[in-house]
């Protein structure tokens, strides 16, 4: 009975251009997805070409119909209404940029990324040609985080408890000053929206914004090193930081300024916090069970982020809901390693990134939780960071030393 | 009475009236003797009463009548109506005979003053015999031998000699024997003529007197006197007086072992036989054919010996119950029976119905104890022999391991990043992060030097305070046992800050939570076996004067002033302050490895080479609160979290055992203990497996350190 059974199906799309007739067919349910794509090519006709990736109450299936019946608990006596939209593409490796020490941070911007490197060094890269324009390691212990502030400007914080601000300017990298203040390793920053204040987060529980335009007058009290003022040409001037926030019980992981007064930090205690920066205070918390390493919202629906904690899942939370919001909406769990690092693509709301410590990236689409769209394999050790804020760029650090660059071109973007 | 009397005082009197009357007179007194003897010295009176009463032959008639009904009722009585009855028939009949003075029974002092003594049959008088003077008497007295058995005849004067029967009578009499001369056996059975019970119809059926139902007046005076007797105090109660004679003459305590207890024992167990099993369908005189056995069956059957048969009889079928014949072997299986239940036990046998399920000790699920670290997230690579000791920083950042290669490595715990290593000449023991997180040191055994590093990560101000300590002090302390020497150059620019050199190696490092005191294990110093060090002051002591054993491992309470030293069996709790013996724990092992005090510091849990786990309370007893016996090898390490309830057991099984430790702020609460999870992953190396575990200061992860050169994190 099971191999002759039919199901009644309707199919429909959002994307119009590959719309198809509104009327229901009867398919036998060992159908899957290479069938349905047949399917519709054959009722489109003209593009032949195209891959389509098939939804069941906005959710993506693999395997076959009745499968698909049988695990969601639908029902075989109505029409199941199948959407179907067009597959997203694969992303192709690019390129490997090789470093002299694990890449533990990286940021792209335009056609620049910036990364950060144990072996206390920053290097900006030009996205197109891969070519690494500038490099330095004004740091003496490894860098841990790196951000830019505006096309121009970018930060990086390291272990030596500083976060040193640069500029490109034409043939050269300039640090602009050293941010004084943290008393242990900074490991995240991240720069406001309009650009001119940059926060960081570090080991010692404190988040602190700086200020990235204003030069403050330089206080001259480096106490550091004379060999390290020796390597610096002039004397870099000293910034202090505007404010200092208090809340996390243990290191913050990850911190992200995503609107003008409200900054989102991860921290270890197993908590996301919402600072409000006008009041200069926590606006609300969300707890998790385990300690947070990385987390990214989304740039198209802000109330989605997703989180990478100290276990193989990644977590989307929708921020809100309310009573204390610790509402998991879906948890995606194909990596066998921790997840390291997690990126929203810039302009898809569904897709996203994620880095494991099994050495691999997975490309994901929120709709299908059990299963990653693509593997991105390439690195041989922990993946340590990756970035997709520029759409067509997929970049990822590893401890490989490695810096390695994916391009991704939806077919939108073509037509 | 009187005449009864003299007869029986003597035969000196000689006074007898007559020797039939004599023959009368003496069965009836031994018929009445009963009641004589009860009598007891009876009054004048009632003997005249009674003499009286026996006045007329009629009269006594009357009596014996009355008395044979009397008998009816009472038991006592009809031994003499009846022997009386037979006598006045003998006597009837010889009386008559036999009678020569027809005077009857009157007093003969009548016919004192007269020549005859009375008339006989034909009317004759009765001449008094001629009676001799006192003379005569004594002759005869000397002559005649029967004398003494020569007796008057009161009726008729004659002398009567007694026949031998007639003494022996007043013989038996005399000594209180049976009177009756015929009685060749005076214990014949009593022949019951009348039964004593009440028959239906009474014997005569003459009407009852009006005397029987009046009370009667003797008897009602004869008690009266007993009362007043009793009242008087001159008798006293026969009954009584025996009872208490005897109780007491004979000394006896008697207590009445039965009178207080109940009928409470235990009724006997009925212990049914067993039961025969019951016929089945093959035992069926007309069974269905399936039971019937084929010829195959039935030469397999006969083939096999009795015991092997699977039935001992083959199934046959009759058409009807008439024709089924006897059944042989009844009486072989009767006997079988009764052999079995001969040899049946005889015991009651006590089911225990208990489930399993219940004798385990209710202990949550481990699913509801979570967090706890469960999945191998990291492996720290780069040593390149076992790694003996691992240690976190107070602040979860760091891990410093030191190892069998030499060097000591430190590590950053989020990424397994090594960024330091220092190589040193010797096998490093032991590292340890000072508790306090103001200072960044390490302290290092290698050998038997103790190195303290500044580990040159984390805060730059701590660095610098911690490298202050140094600077400020100039000339160390030295004494023969320990050598105390600052670095310079290369050694001072890798960190390293102060070598304290000792006699021997170094096995154990210990530091105390406010990170200025640390102790040093040296195992074959003997008395100098245990060294506290002062980084502070560059000081060092030895607190004990006399070896206590082979000191195994030391450890600092994290609270109070007490230090903790575990030997091969013990474990001693010093109270440093007051400087005294406070408790010896009795771990019950053959040798201690480890040992770690609770955060809060009441319970200690100690592991041994001999694969046992001990949780102490040292609230309680010195022996061991809980014996955990989990692992399949030596322990080598054990640790507690310091925010979670959990504490950690790594072993040379390859394997370290994470167990939930909740300890109760109350009291009377005793510690939970779970085992939650067999943590795998570490390979065996040089008959070494796991041997070290440390918990994160703030996550529930743990990290051990394996023989195989690896470090690993197992995470929630």
């Amino acid at each position: 009975m099971a191999d002759d059974s039919h199901v009644e199906i309707k199919l429909f799309t959002k994307q119009l251009q590959y719309s198809v007739p509104d009327s229901s067919v009867s398919l036998p349910d060992k159908f899957g997805e290479d069938e349905l794509n047949e399917l519709v090519r054959n009722l489109l006709e003209a593009k032949s070409s195209v891959n389509f990736d098939f939804l069941i109450n906005g959710e993506i299936f693999r395997s076959n119909l009745a499968t698909v019946i049988q695990t969601r608990g639908l029902s075989r006596e109505g029409v199941i209404e199948i959407e179907y939209i067009e597959s997203t593409a694969a992303p192709s490796p690019e390129d490997s940029l090789q470093h002299n020490d694990w890449v533990s941070c990286i940021n792209c911007r335009n056609n620049l990324i910036v990364s950060g490197c144990y072996d206390n060094s920053v290097h900006v890269w030009d996205i197109d040609t891969k070519k690494r324009l500038f490099s330095s390691s004004r740091h003496i212990a490894p860098v841990k985080s790196i951000s830019w502030i505006n096309d121009k400007l970018f930060v990086s914080g390291s272990h030596d408890e500083t976060a040193l601000l640069w500029r490109i300017e034409d043939k050269t990298l300039a640090c602009l000053g050293v941010c004084k203040g943290h008393a242990a390793s900074v490991d995240t920053v991240d720069s406001n929206p309009t650009g001119d204040k940059f926060c960081s987060g570090s080991w010692d529980n404190l988040l602190k914004i700086w200020s990235a335009v204003k030069e403050i007058e330089s206080t001259n009290d480096e106490d550091d090193e004379p060999s390290k003022k020796k390597k610096v040409e002039n004397k870099l001037p000293t910034r202090l930081p505007m404010m200092t926030l208090a809340g996390h019980a243990e290191g913050i992981s990850r911190c992200t300024w995503n609107e003008d007064s409200q900054i989102i930090t991860s921290s270890w205690d197993h908590m996301l916090k919402f600072w409000d920066l006008e009041k200069a205070s926590e606006k609300r918390n969300l707890n998790s069970t385990k300690a947070i390493f990385d987390f990214s919202i989304s740039k198209i629906n802000q109330w989605q982020i997703l989180t990478a904690s100290a276990d193989r899942h990644i977590r989307l939370y929708d921020i809100r809901a309310e009573a204390d919001g610790t509402k998991v909406q879906n948890s995606y769990s194909s990596h066998t390693g921790w997840v390291s690092s997690i990126s929203w693509c810039s302009n898809n709301e569904y897709l996203f990134v994620s880095g494991s410590y099994d050495n691999l990236i997975k490309m994901w689409d929120m709709r299908s939780p059990k299963l990653e769209l693509f593997n991105l394999e390439g690195h041989e050790d922990k993946v340590l960071c990756v970035d997709w804020n520029v759409e067509t760029t997929i970049a990822s650090g590893s401890s490989d030393n490695t810096l390695k660059i994916f391009s991704y071109n939806s077919r939108n973007a073509d037509d | 009475m009187k005449r009864k009397r003299s007869v029986g005082n003597s035969k000196e009197k000689k006074e007898i009236e007559g020797s039939e009357e004599e023959t009368f007179d003496l069965r009836d007194m031994q018929n009445k003797s009963d009641e004589d003897s009860s009598d007891s010295e009876t009054d004048g009176q009632d003997s005249e009463s009674e003499g009286g009463d026996i006045s007329s032959s009629v009269d006594e008639e009357d009596e014996s009548e009355e008395e044979v009904e009397n008998s009816t009722n009472t038991p006592n009585e009809p031994s003499t109506s009846l022997t009386q009855e037979k006598d006045e028939y003998e006597f009837d009949s010889s009386d008559e005979e036999d009678i020569r003075n027809t005077v009857g029974n009157v007093p003969m002092q009548w016919y004192r003053d007269y020549e005859h003594v009375g008339y006989d049959i034909a009317g004759k008088k009765i001449m008094r015999p001629v009676s001799g003077n006192e003379i005569d008497d004594f002759l005869a007295k000397m002559d005649d031998p029967n004398y003494w058995r020569t007796v008057k005849d009161k009726l008729t004067g004659q002398n009567v000699v007694l026949s031998d029967k007639d003494t022996e009578l007043i013989e038996k009499l005399k000594a209180g024997r049976t009177a009756d001369p015929d009685a060749s056996n005076p214990f014949a059975p009593w022949i019951d003529f009348f039964t004593h019970e009440v028959m239906k119809h009474p014997v005569t059926n003459q009407p009852r007197d009006k005397r029987s139902f009046i009370p009667s007046y003797w008897e009602k005076v004869k008690v009266g006197k007993m009362v007043h007797a009793i009242k008087m105090g001159w008798s006293k109660p026969k009954i009584d007086k025996e009872k208490t004679s005897d109780d007491e003459a004979e000394g006896y305590k008697y207590y009445d072992l039965w009178a207080k207890t109940e009928d409470n024992r235990k009724p006997r167990f009925h212990i049914p036989a067993p039961k025969l099993p019951l016929p089945g369908h093959a035992e069926s005189y007309n069974p269905a054919p399936e039971y019937l056995f084929t010829e195959k069956e039935k030469e397999e059957w006969e083939a096999k010996e009795s015991e092997e048969r699977r039935i001992q009889f083959e199934p046959k079928k009759y058409d009807s119950l008439r024709t089924v014949p006897a059944y042989v072997k009844f009486v072989n299986e009767r006997f079988q029976r009764c052999l079995d239940l001969y040899l049946c036990p005889r015991q009651r046998k006590m089911k225990l119905n208990v489930d399993p399920n219940d004798l385990i000790p209710k202990l949550p699920s481990p699913q509801d104890l979570q967090p706890f670290p469960c999945v191998q997230s990291l492996i720290y690579k780069g040593h390149e022999n076992l790694i003996r000791s691992i240690s976190v920083h107070p602040m979860g950042q760091w891990l410093v391991s030191g190892s069998d290669d030499g060097t000591v490595r430190i590590w950053e715990v989020s990424t397994a990043r090594c960024l330091r290593t220092l190589t040193f000449k010797g096998k490093v023991k032991r590292v340890a992060f000072n508790p306090n997180s103001g200072l960044s040191l390490i302290a290092v055994a290698v050998d038997k030097e103790l190195i303290i590093l500044n580990s040159l990560v984390g805060d730059k101000v701590v660095k610098s305070n911690t490298d202050s300590i140094f600077e400020s002090f100039e000339n160390g302390e030295t004494n023969e046992k320990v050598e105390w020497k600052t670095s310079s150059g290369e050694d001072y620019a890798n960190g390293i800050r102060l070598r304290i050199s000792h006699i021997k190696d170094i096995s154990d490092v210990k530091w105390h939570v406010k990170g200025d005191y640390l102790a040093v294990v040296i195992p074959n110093a003997e008395k100098h076996s245990v060294c506290i060090h002062q980084i502070s002051k560059r000081r060092s002591q030895h607190p004990f004067k006399k070896p206590k054993g082979l000191v195994q491992c030391v450890a600092f309470h994290p609270i109070r002033p007490f230090f903790f030293v575990a030997t091969q069996r013990y474990i001693r709790v010093y109270n440093l302050a007051k400087q005294e013996l406070i408790k010896k724990c009795m771990s019950n092992c053959k040798w201690l490895s480890s040992l770690e005090i609770h955060p809060q510091g009441d319970n200690l849990i100690a592991g041994s080479y001999d694969r046992r786990l001990c949780w102490f309370d040292l609230d309680m007893s010195t022996k061991p609160y809980k014996n955990l016996r989990h692992h399949k090898k030596a322990i080598r390490s054990v640790a507690f979290h310091k925010k979670y309830p959990l504490f950690a057991s790594a072993s040379d099984d390859c394997s370290a055992i994470v167990c939930h430790g909740q300890v109760y702020s109350d009291l009377m609460t005793n510690a939970l203990i779970v085992p939650l999870k067999i943590l795998r992953g570490h390979a065996s190396a040089q008959g070494l497996g796991v041997l070290d575990c440390v918990f994160h200061p703030f996550q529930p992860w743990l990290f051990t350190s394996g023989a195989d050169g690896t470090i690993r994190l197992y995470t929630s």
